[in-house]
């Protein structure tokens, strides 16, 4: 092989960016039947032609001679003389497969195995020949020059197709020293130009024309032949191709030979052939491109970023789609085949206009460089100060500049599943519908590569196991044709590919059972679980193995291999299964893996960095509430957060530093065994600081790592570790901090499992504190401390609080009688609990805190004193003792009796304007009665429920109340006729708000009420979440006006 | 091992320096640089003999006390402790040394096999010794040493 490394390296680019989509539209053509999309077509046809003229350049004869006879069949289909059936189709997938493993292997590709394919391929075009045709396939025609010497030998079949397009053959010979060199010329050029006048047979450089001295001319001429056929006339072509026209030889062949194996010398009949006429429209679809125009200018256009050879050469557990015979041969004769791809090193397309920006980019980069040396040197405070943020500033462009040429788009990897789903569906008789939605979505090159597989499972599963036999699913009520839905979309700064199938579902009861059986999980847990979690049992390692292919739905072969991938990616999966109608798999990923967002925590003097992906929440637990807030399960330590118990890990134990004797871990743990009390702690000597801790979560680990020090939020550039880390779990990697000290950066699960944890401890606990509440009828409540005055505390639920300010009281304005501030370029009015309520005077100076309110869509403040504090407790409201206008009642919280201010009431007096007046609503019930609204409201918190019952009442209906679902369920079925519209929380013991509304709307003689669900969260999956289950308005607890105006509108709508 | 004493010919130049009591060298070529900064980071959970990583021109580079690697108890870090960085396997590591001495100059065939133990050195991490006019030197086979079994 003459060509040097580069032009091999751009033919082997261009070849996979070619038949990159190939797949697709040959999956395209197959759909379309006898009714072909021309144009598809001869994009597949070109594609052909351009790795075929390519190859036959390059003298890759294998490639060349395969390339060939699919661009043979492909221009068989063009003509209408073939219909793409689906076997037809299949050899030519098999062939494009075999292309694309030669120039994987382009320079072992000579020696390749190929006759099964060309065999194949050859069968299928002449199947469809008549007979004097098919006879020509197989007939070879040498084609000689003028000088007698063999030049090319071709199948007759190939010639006649040109002749019938009414073409005229010529035989050029192209000198490669004087036509090209000295023109100024290349080979692509003169290609190129042909291409767009004709059809390229085969083409050939004759080296062995340069070596024989035995001719009477100096052989300063380097041959290469290009067979042509073209409508152009021959008295034509010298000026066309700038060629002499003792070059050119015009080959004559008669239409359908007549006589047998015809070894006819063409080129020594120089007899000129009678044009005919010029067949127009086959010219028009044969322009096409050998290292075409298009695909130079891709180089320089928006880059499809396809790393082509990555993405083809995935070894990806491909579903081995039933062979051809020949196929099945093949592998078997040809063992190169099984050999790893020669590594080539790795090549990126960019767009240009990015490699400007960034060139721009640099240049600024050193044009601040510059003059933060000036001003150095000339010790110029303030001009370093601004070269320094001159320089951040290009700097995080020139980040984000980068990062962006990394991205490649995930169509890279989806683009191969319908080919998987396609020969997975006809193995396995089924019928199924890939839909693939959000192709552009860009990812990170090394996320892009490694989710080939991980991706391919999960389809190949959903495909596989998910979607029923067509029988079956007819039988159920479905189309007989599945769908499976690839989708990926941006979500909250990362990335999120779903797999949507609507197949069987996933039997959850049956996962449960085997995890039973196989210890994973405990009864106690398998009851305590809802079905997600159940669904979501699947990734657990250990739960199915290969022989269970058929047995856990088949579902669960490998997954814990898929879900350990996607950790390493940073991914996280989650699984949402329905029975019979389908399953959901969901994937979040972030954006990139290079640079990533990370709070740094410290043990000791060394700083660490956790991945912000990881982290859920901080927390600062005070010395004083360690044993309310920690407690101790068996061995364990957990933390109770909001009623969740989340086993508490310390970095220092886990990483086996001893540095300090009076770590926070020794200390909680001691105070918790009774060992020590307080005092004597603190008397050893320690000082005791408040417990920092972290709680984060990867996959199925959430605990909270317990650290000395809590940290900024920093961007880290992700440094990997040497190889004598290999078998430290704990860390993802390193990075290098301001200072130039390098941190190590945590791996979340990693560190879960070296520590132990299993999810168990936590789950088993979870149930008794379950119980417990349960049983104790106490109401757990966050709330917000702050005062009024030093000795009067007071209170408001957590979750009716928007924000906290800490501002001076100089800041207060009074303007038209009101006190308000300024606040986030707005005004804020302002109160104080003395102008609505019986408390005493608020001293207005000196540091005052906001607590901001909304409320009926508005924002207020309620002016308080600090110190203020967020606690979690179980508290008994006394609400009669205390009780006043805008004071709902009292509780002994700590050690301090605590007024707990009504919010509603006191900016109803505050602000009475904000309060719509709405008028009544009555409605007739079943026996035609006109009366005022029966209002069921289904709550389990004592508090909220008293509040929420109180302002419905206030607004004039009649209100229930129930304190789960279970209770609601029961009162509706009691009396059918009696509620006019439901109101309900969502998390709730025994049954929730979902399971409630999904109840009610399932049975008839409710399913029309309306049902509002109160809750204080309301992210856009619990909504979706909700309206699936029926639910019509989502409202959130702590607004009150809203939720009236929302049960106004409802009942309004009722009642019509 | 010693297989690849008889291999090699030719010049030989070594960059000599104390571990313990005995002296060392390694072939020049394989050094990148020596520097005297010994701030590091910890690893925790990592092999015993791991001192830490640093901070090398933005390259994060493993550093190992060689005296531990080869058998010696934990080195101390003195006025004199010197890291070698070298690169092995597309990774710089650095090994710490108590002490550098000078570069001798010599060929390949005037290396004799090792004995097993070198002044409590563990004889397997050497290609092989080198008799210089006051000293033995031990030349070390830096690939073993680094293997990170």
């Amino acid at each position: 092989m003459m060509m040097d490394d580069e032009t091999l390296q751009m033919y082997v680019e261009e070849a996979a960016e070619h038949l990159g989509d190939i797949e697709n539209d040959l999956l395209a053509i197959e759909q379309a039947g006898a009714d072909i999309d021309v144009e598809l077509v001869n994009k597949v046809f070109r594609a052909a032609h351009s790795i075929k003229g390519g190859a036959g350049f390059l003298g890759l004869t294998k490639i060349k001679d395969l390339g060939h006879k699919i661009e043979n069949i492909l221009d068989m289909v063009r003509n209408r003389e073939l219909v793409p059936e689906p076997e037809v189709v299949n050899i030519v997938l098999l062939a494009f497969d075999k292309l694309r493993d030669l120039i994987t292997n382009v320079a072992e590709s000579n020696e390749a195995y190929i006759d099964d394919h060309v065999a194949a391929l050859t069968a299928a075009a002449s199947a469809n020949l008549k007979g004097e045709e098919k006879a020509s396939v197989d007939r070879r025609v040498e084609i000689r020059d003028g000088k007698g010497r063999l030049v090319f030998e071709v199948a007759e079949f190939d010639l006649l197709q040109n002749k019938k397009g009414g073409k005229n053959l010529y035989l050029l010979e192209f000198d490669l020293i004087h036509d090209v060199q000295r023109k100024n010329k290349t080979v692509f050029d003169i290609l190129k130009g042909m291409d767009s006048t004709g059809v390229i047979l085969d083409l050939k450089v004759d080296f062995e024309a340069i070596g024989t001295l035995e001719d009477d001319e100096f052989s300063n001429r380097i041959p290469f032949f290009v067979l042509f056929g073209s409508i152009v006339e021959d008295d034509i072509m010298p000026a066309l191709l700038d060629l002499g026209s003792e070059f050119i030889t015009t080959l004559n062949i008669d239409l359908p030979s007549r006589q047998p194996a015809p070894a006819v010398d063409f080129a020594r009949e120089l007899l000129n052939q009678t044009p005919q006429t010029p067949d127009e429209d086959r010219t028009d679809t044969l322009i096409s491109e050998l290292f075409s125009g298009e695909s130079l200018a891709s180089a320089l256009n928006p880059p499809p970023p396809v790393s082509a050879p990555a993405a083809v050469s995935n070894p990806a557990p491909q579903p081995e789609p039933q062979p051809l015979a020949d196929d099945d041969a093949s592998r078997k004769a040809d063992p190169r085949a099984a050999k790893s791809p020669i590594t080539q090193p790795d090549s990126l397309r960019v767009h240009v206009s990015l490699l400007e920006d960034l060139m721009n980019l640099a240049g600024e980069l050193v044009l601040s460089r510059n003059q933060l040396m000036q001003a150095i040197s000339s010790n110029a405070i303030h001009q370093i100060e601004v070269a320094g943020q001159r320089i951040d500033l290009v700097t995080s462009e020139l980040q984000e500049t980068i990062m962006l040429t990394r991205m490649q788009t995930v169509g890279n990897i989806f683009n191969k599943f319908p080919r998987v789903v396609r020969d997975l569906a006809r193995n396995l008789g089924k019928e199924i519908d890939l839909q693939l939605e959000g192709n552009d979505v860009e990812l990170d090159k090394t996320i892009i590569e490694g989710l080939g597989d991980p991706l391919t499972h999960l389809v190949r599963n959903s495909a596989d196991h998910g979607i029923e036999m067509p029988d079956v699913r007819v039988a159920a009520g479905k189309p007989a044709m599945g769908t499976i839905v690839l989708k990926a979309y941006h979500e909250a700064g990362q990335v999120i590919i779903e797999i949507v199938d609507d197949g069987g579902g996933l039997n959850s009861d049956k996962i449960v059972a085997k995890a039973l059986s196989r210890g994973l999980i405990s009864p106690d847990q398998a009851k305590s679980m809802s079905d997600k979690e159940k669904a979501n049992l699947i990734f657990l390692p250990g739960l199915s193995t290969a022989e269970q292919v058929t047995d856990v739905s088949g579902r669960g072969v490998g997954m814990d291999v898929v879900k350990s991938n996607l950790d390493q990616l940073g991914g996280q999966v989650d699984i949402e299964t329905e029975r019979g109608k389908g399953t959901t798999i969901r994937i979040k990923l972030p954006l990139t893996l290079a640079i990533i967002p990370s709070l740094l925590v410290s043990v000791g003097q060394e700083r660490y960095a956790i991945p912000q992906v990881n982290v859920d929440e901080l927390l600062r637990i005070p010395v004083a509430q360690i044993t309310e807030r920690v407690e101790l399960v068996g061995d364990a330590e957990v933390l109770l957060l909001r009623g969740e118990l989340i086993p508490l890990l310390y970095l220092s134990n886990v990483l086996g530093l001893d540095e300090s004797s009076c770590e926070a871990s020794k200390m909680v743990g001691e105070i918790l065994r009774g060992e020590k009390s307080l005092g004597e702690v603190q008397e050893a000597g320690c000082t005791l600081a408040d417990v920092n801790l972290v709680v984060v979560s990867a996959g199925q680990f959430r605990y909270g790592l317990v650290v000395d020090q809590l940290h900024d939020s920093v961007e880290i550039v992700v440094k990997p570790l040497g190889r004598h880390f290999k078998d430290c779990q704990g860390y993802a990697g390193a990075t290098i901090m301001g200072d130039g000290h390098v941190a190590l950066i945590l791996d979340v699960a990693g560190l879960g499992r070296l520590g132990d944890l299993s999810l168990s401890i936590a789950r088993e606990k979870q149930q008794v504190t379950k119980e417990a509440e349960a049983g104790s009828g106490q109401d757990k409540l966050s709330l917000f401390v702050f005062r009024n005055t030093p000795q009067e505390y007071c209170a408001v639920p957590l979750d009716l609080v928007a924000r906290v300010e800490l501002i001076d009281a100089a800041e207060i304005e009074e303007v038209g009688g009101r006190r308000v501030i300024k606040y986030r370029g707005g005004t804020l009015p302002v109160f104080s609990l003395d102008q609505a309520t019986n408390v005493n005077m608020l001293d207005v100076s000196g540091e005052v805190i906001v607590i901001v309110f909304l409320m009926a869509g508005h924002e207020i403040g309620l002016l308080a004193k600090p110190p203020v504090d967020a606690i979690e407790a179980q508290v008994a409201i006394d609400s009669f003792t205390l009780k006043q206008p805008g004071i709902s009642g009292s509780a002994v919280i700590g050690d301090n009796t605590t007024l707990i201010v009504d919010i509603y009431e006191l900016i109803q007096s505050v602000q009475p304007d904000w309060f719509a007046v709405r008028g009544s609503i009555e409605i007739a019930d079943d026996a035609g009665e006109v009366g005022v609204p029966h209002l069921l409201l289904v709550e389990d918190s004592d508090f909220f429920r008293n509040q929420v019952k109180k302002f419905i009442e206030d607004d004039g209906y009649s209100i229930d109340v129930a304190e789960d679902g279970v209770v609601a369920w029961n009162m509706l079925n009691a009396d059918p006729g009696r509620y006019d519209l439901v109101v309900t929380d969502i998390e709730m013991p025994n049954m929730d708000g979902f399971e409630l509304s999904r109840r009610i709307r399932q049975d008839q003689r409710f399913s029309l009420v309306p049902i509002i669900a109160l809750t204080s969260l309301a992210g856009d999956e619990d909504v979706a979440r909700g309206k699936a289950a029926g639910i019509d308005d989502y409202q959130v607890k702590l607004d009150k006006e809203r939720l009236l105006q929302s049960i106004y509108d409802w009942l309004k709508r009722y009642a019509s | 091992m010693k297989q690849q004493v008889k291999e090699k010919t030719g010049a030989l130049q070594l960059s000599c320096f104390y571990v313990g009591s005995a002296l060392c060298g390694i072939d020049i070529n394989l050094i990148q640089e020596m520097n005297r900064q010994m701030e590091m980071t910890k690893v925790p959970q990592a092999p015993a003999y791991v001192l830490g990583i640093m901070n090398l021109r933005g390259r994060i580079v493993t550093i190992i006390d060689l005296g531990r690697k080869l058998g010696l108890a934990p080195s101390k870090t003195t006025e004199t402790s010197r890291i070698i960085i070298v690169n092995s396997r597309d990774e710089n590591i650095g090994l710490l040394v108590d002490r550098i001495t000078d570069v001798v100059t010599s060929k390949w065939e005037a290396v004799e096999p090792t004995p097993s133990n070198i002044k409590g050195l563990k004889g397997k991490y050497f290609q092989g010794v080198l008799k210089s006019s006051k000293d033995l030197i031990a030349v070390l086979d830096v690939g073993e040493v680094l293997a990170d079994d």
